[in-house]
């Protein structure tokens, strides 16, 4: 197997481990307000780097799904899109956090 | 903020149509807030330079915009074929072939059942079943042809790579930009020309229709020798569309290329004018049509061929007309200020 081709397996296997951990992330942060920017800068604090072309449209897509609410509201002279998790978010990131607890506890358990 | 004004509209031009706005205001808020937190940090505004790096780190315009896409409009065969970016395409492409099917089929099956036999609907139904017989693979061979584009995207990073190879600062000015020949205009021209010079190039002028009775309604020689001129205007339509997908600052082109393509028709079709017989009638052992009746389908022939000349003569004088107003606009009436670039506002 050669240099790139490793590299390549492991980004694309990289990937797919973080896509649903990233929106467990990010739902468990919107249990506070944000909107996008701030999400993102809190989020990279916090050691989850998430780029913009990836976190922006995800934000939607969650809206779309019912797991969040939005609201445009004005902040320091400028609009902005304030995002928060919704009854429904709030109850699908529960079940998430109890599966990937269960995952976590066997996977320790594995490895 | 020069730039940040450049790079929303170019998102724009490629976001879906619906949520375009909203989405841009949204990027726009979390962008100037972006470059405000910077600026707070550095404790002074950023620069043209930062601002540029900071967009081309964001993303290059389609790039950015193609992660919008709804990831639902995607076609899976078992796997994914065609993906959110390359599907508003596609869905295009079989719009327009099932309307570059449905008018040239339908329309002369209509008026033939009707003038001729008074059966429009038995006519009708012949016809959508030859439309069916076409469409299923002209579906196919538009399905393989966007899934080897898409494929190809996936493969080789094309995006990937046309985003590191941009630059925030070549990107035109909003202005320029909203009065710029639109790229999705140019698509759809090269789709629509392209499907259209495949299917004259296979079927050029074939039969009007096939009557109930059995006979066949050919157009004579003089609208047949029409196939090669026919097929040089959407060669030069094709063409138009290419370089203003290349040079879509080239408003002057559409008009100009609308206004000698109408001055081609008009000459191709002048000879057509007034002419008999503009069509042959062979009988296939079913029952004939009567003279009269083939008199009246001459009629309206006649009178189409009339009404398409005089059309095709007023979007000439419309696209003549536009081409004056684009030239107009173009030419500079007041000397440029100069202008000066420091640190960017914000």
């Amino acid at each position: 197997m050669t240099l790139d081709l490793h590299s390549d397996l492991f980004n694309n296997l990289r990937l797919e481990l973080r896509r649903g951990l990233l929106i467990v992330a990010v739902l468990a942060q919107l249990r506070r307000e944000h909107y996008g920017y701030t999400l993102r800068k809190d989020l990279a604090a916090l050691g989850i780097e998430i780029d913009e072309g990836t976190l922006y449209p995800l934000l939607r897509r969650l809206e779309t799904q019912g797991l969040l609410e939005s609201e445009w509201r004005e902040e320091n002279n400028r609009q902005k899109r304030f995002y928060k998790l919704s009854r429904d978010g709030r109850a699908i990131l529960k079940q998430l956090l109890a599966e990937l607890e269960k995952i976590n506890s066997s996977l320790t358990r594995i490895i | 903020m020069q730039l940040l004004d450049r790079y929303l509209p170019a998102i724009k031009f490629w976001l879906p149509k619906k949520q375009r706005d909203d989405i841009a205001a949204e990027l726009e808020a979390n962008l100037r807030a972006e470059i405000d937190d910077r600026a707070a940090t550095l404790g002074r505004p950023l620069s043209d330079d930062e601002i540029a790096a900071l967009l081309k780190q964001h993303g290059s315009p389609l790039l950015v915009a193609s992660h919008y896409q709804e990831e639902k409009h995607t076609v899976t065969f078992g796997r994914q074929l065609i993906g959110p970016v390359v599907f508003p395409f596609y869905w295009t492409a079989i719009k327009v072939s099932l309307v570059l099917l449905l008018i040239p089929g339908i329309v002369p099956a209509v008026i033939l059942g009707t003038q001729a036999h008074g059966q429009p609907f038995a006519e009708l139904g012949h016809a959508l079943v030859r439309i069916a017989r076409l469409f299923l693979p002209a579906l196919l061979l538009v399905t393989l042809v966007f899934a080897a584009i898409d494929f190809g995207l996936r493969r080789f990073g094309i995006l990937e790579k046309l985003g590191n190879d941009w630059d925030p600062r070549k990107l035109p000015a909003s202005a320029r930009q909203a009065k710029q020949v639109r790229r999705s205009s140019s698509i759809a021209g090269i789709i629509i020309q392209s499907l259209f010079i495949l299917w004259w190039w296979n079927f050029g002028i074939p039969y009007l229709v096939v009557t109930n009775g059995g006979a066949q309604i050919h157009l004579a020689p003089v609208v047949t020798s029409l196939y090669a001129p026919v097929l040089v205007i959407m060669f030069i339509n094709l063409a138009q569309h290419w370089v203003n997908l290349a040079e879509p600052d080239w408003r002057w082109l559409p008009p100009a290329t609308g206004m000698l393509t109408s001055i081609l028709a008009l000459i191709f079709l002048f000879p057509l004018l007034g002419r008999s017989p503009l069509i042959s009638i062979s009988e296939l052992g079913g029952l004939p049509l009567n003279a009269r009746e083939a008199e009246e389908i001459q009629r309206i022939l006649g009178h189409c061929v009339t009404s398409l000349w005089l059309g095709i003569l007023i979007v000439g004088a419309v696209f003549a007309w536009r081409l004056v107003w684009v030239v107009w606009q173009t030419v500079p009436r007041h000397p440029s200020g100069a202008t000066k670039n420091g640190m960017a506002r914000v």
